[in-house]
Parts: structure tokens; C-alpha cells; sequence
């Protein structure tokens, strides 16, 4: 090849990307521009360099735990996937949408409207949130039991606590009667 | 490379071995989510890599990757099969990092600079280097080359940054590189060009014991 070869055959014969008839035939060429050859050592150093010290894949932190997040978020959204290939069957019904959405709207205004002046309802969680149970250490295991009075995680596997050790004052501090009705008869005499 | 996580970067499976990106996605399409976290794992390793070295902070690039496989679960029913995932993925990477960078910096009023990007820094130490047993003179070594690799890239623009990445790290073609940074061929040549113009200059004493 004498003629200068289009860039895109350049392009890929600085990164060693054509195959041995195709380069050779660029060679030919570029062999005799200092530019295009300087380009290839360049490209060359480059890929070496990097691609040992910077490495294509690193361990995500937390793996198992990245998996079960991403998993728990998909699982709480089932629609998003709802129909294999994207093809979605449309039947006569369709056409009923629209006055379908339009009625429910004008019943959502009528309903919500407030006209007793009272506070408006708060409205039933509709959606259990499954716990996703994380363990970092090594030979620990999670169970969840949840209840109607209690909700008990149990870690089996967990070192023993020593009874040295502790175990500081909480947030959780039952609020005393006496000294909220005293406070009450202050904030009363405050008033006066 | 680490060696934590399956270093399949095409998603071509070897005979007798895990089923190929295809096959997985089209389970996945069908709605079946086992088949979406074996993607998941294949995959989340060199997304994480990939943002990480962009953003420079391990937190956010941890973020960053979840939201890349939310997204790519939610537009999996749009993605068709011929398509490359890992280049799609890399796509959606691509979207993720530039809007973290505008939602970091809404005053720049959407322009990306090097402050942004080049805000954090990795410790070469950190818990993502590459996992192999090294001798301590070696990892020192290792580590003050990453170093330096890491304090030369944050001196490129974030489009030279990238395009080094993908082509040099991740070892993407340029037709991918162009697909995956929405640009022609052409302009992925130019960036790479300078950018490993500039990293010559920068890491002169590399490229001169080389």
C-alpha cells in the first residue's frame, strides 16, 4: 500500500487490532511516517502500563451484599420486566383506556376532595418491605423472624460478647411520668 | 485484574461453562431475576472499575454501579439481543457518571471540568487493588506506580480520561468506545491521541525505561 490508508485502518493498526494481511499492507505505509509509528509505541506503552497497574475488573466491596440490593430492588418493581422481549399484547380493550384513566381520575378528585375539614387519612402501606439480611463476617448466618409483637434477628455463628464489655446507654429512654406531669404543672404556672 | 470476580469480558462463554451474556439476557427478559444476578456478578467488576477510576471515590462508585444495573434492569425489555450487553452496560456507566458530575456540580449549569471528577483520590492501598498475594518491596512499588498512573489521569479531561480507560484498561474497541461516548470513531482516535500524548509527558520516566 503507497497510498495513506483511511483512518479508521490506521487507527487500527496503531492498536495492533488488524489482521496479519490487512497490517501488513498498512505497515507499508505508516512504516515510513515517524508520526504513525511514534503513535503505535505510544498506543503500545499505554496498554502495557495501564492495563497491568489499573487492572480491567476489581473486586466490588461488599459483593454478596451489591448482588442482594440490586435483587431487592428488581424484585419490589416485578413490572419492569413484565413482558419477554418487549412485546406487550394489546387487545381491544385499549381503546377504553383512556375514558377508563379519566374516570378514575374525576373519582380520585371527588374522593380526595376535603370537604369535612378533618385531616386526611393516612393511607395504608400497601407494600411489605422484605429485610435483606447482610452478614460480613465469614461463618456468621442471619435469620429474620418477624412477628405482630416483635421483629428478632439471630445470628448464629457470632463470637461470644465478652462480659467485660459494656454495652453503653441507648437512645431508647422510657420517658418518666412523674417528671412529665411536673413539667406540665411549670409550663402551667409559666402560663399564670 | 483481580481474581474475585469472572473475568469475562465478552460475556463468550468456553464449551461446558456458564451460559453466554445472550442467553442470560433473554432469561432475564422473560423476567427471571436469577439469570439477571449471575449478569450482575459478571459484570459488576469491570463497572465498578470502570467508575471508580472515573470518579475516583470508592463510595460513589459503589452507588454509581447499583444504579447502573437498576437502570439496565429497568430498559432490559428495550435492549435487543444483538447488541453487546457489556457495551450497553458501559453505556448506561458512561450516562451515570456524567450525571453524577452535573448533580455534584448544578452551578457548572451541565458543563463537566476535571474539578468534579478529579475531587476524591484512591488509595493505592485500598480494598479494590488487585487482590494477589504480592512481597511487601513489590507492592510498595506496585502502589507508588498506581499512584502515579492515578495523579496522571486526574491531569486529563474527563473525555480523554475516559476514552484511555476504555480503550487501554478496559480494552473496549474503538467502535464500542465511540457507541459507548456517543462519538465518531474519528473522535475517539483524536482523544486517545492526546490523551496518551499527555500521559507520555506526565509519566516520562515510565516511558523512557520502558
Amino acid at each position: 500500500m503507497n497510498t495513506k490508508p483511511d483512518d479508521e485502518l490506521l487507527a487500527l493498526w496503531v492498536e495492533d487490532e488488524l489482521d496479519a494481511g490487512t497490517s501488513a499492507e498498512v505497515e507499508t505505509w505508516a512504516s515510513t511516517q515517524p508520526e504513525w509509528v511514534e503513535r503505535r509505541e505510544q498506543a503500545r506503552w499505554s496498554r502495557e502500563l495501564l492495563g497491568s497497574s489499573l487492572g480491567g475488573s476489581d473486586e466490588v466491596p461488599h459483593a454478596e451484599f451489591f448482588n442482594a440490593r440490586i435483587r431487592r430492588e428488581i424484585e419490589a418493581r416485578p413490572e419492569s420486566v413484565s413482558s419477554a422481549g418487549g412485546k406487550i399484547r394489546r387487545g381491544p380493550w385499549v381503546w377504553f383506556m383512556p375514558a377508563t384513566a379519566a374516570a378514575g381520575m374525576a373519582l380520585g378528585f371527588f374522593l380526595g376532595h376535603d370537604r369535612s375539614g378533618g385531616p386526611a387519612p393516612i393511607p395504608p402501606v400497601s407494600a411489605e418491605l422484605a429485610p435483606v439480611l447482610y452478614t460480613p463476617e465469614r461463618g456468621v448466618e442471619a435469620e429474620f423472624v418477624g412477628g405482630d409483637e416483635a421483629t428478632v434477628i439471630v445470628l448464629a455463628g457470632v463470637e461470644a460478647i465478652p462480659d467485660e464489655w459494656e454495652i453503653p446507654e441507648t437512645a431508647m429512654i422510657e420517658p418518666e411520668p412523674s417528671r412529665m406531669a411536673n413539667h406540665g404543672e411549670e409550663s402551667e404556672e409559666q402560663v399564670r | 485484574m483481580n481474581k474475585s470476580d469472572p473475568p469475562t469480558s465478552n460475556g463468550s462463554p468456553e464449551a461446558g461453562e456458564e451460559p453466554a451474556d445472550e442467553e442470560l439476557v433473554l432469561q432475564a427478559q422473560a423476567g427471571d431475576s436469577a439469570a439477571y444476578d449471575a449478569l450482575v456478578t459478571r459484570h459488576r467488576g469491570r463497572i465498578f472499575a470502570m467508575i471508580r477510576q472515573m470518579v475516583k471515590n470508592e463510595a460513589d462508585a459503589w452507588d454509581l454501579s447499583q444504579e447502573v444495573f437498576i437502570k439496565a434492569w429497568k430498559a432490559l425489555p428495550r435492549f435487543e439481543v444483538k447488541a453487546k450487553f457489556s457495551t450497553w452496560l458501559y453505556r448506561i456507566a458512561h450516562n451515570a457518571v456524567y450525571d453524577w458530575a452535573r448533580r455534584k456540580r448544578p452551578e457548572a449549569g451541565g458543563e463537566l471540568n476535571e474539578e468534579v471528577f478529579g475531587s476524591g483520590s484512591i488509595d493505592p492501598a485500598s480494598q479494590t487493588t488487585p487482590g494477589t498475594v504480592r512481597r511487601p518491596d513489590e507492592a510498595l512499588r506496585d502502589d507508588e506506580l498506581r499512584g502515579k498512573i492515578e495523579a496522571a489521569l486526574d491531569q486529563l479531561s474527563p473525555q480523554h480520561r475516559e476514552a484511555v480507560i476504555l480503550k487501554d484498561v478496559q480494552g473496549l474497541a474503538y467502535k464500542e468506545i465511540a457507541e459507548v461516548m456517543e462519538c465518531s470513531i474519528g473522535t475517539v482516535m483524536s482523544r486517545l491521541h492526546y490523551a496518551r500524548q499527555k500521559l507520555q509527558t506526565l509519566l516520562k520516566d515510565e516511558y523512557e525505561t520502558r
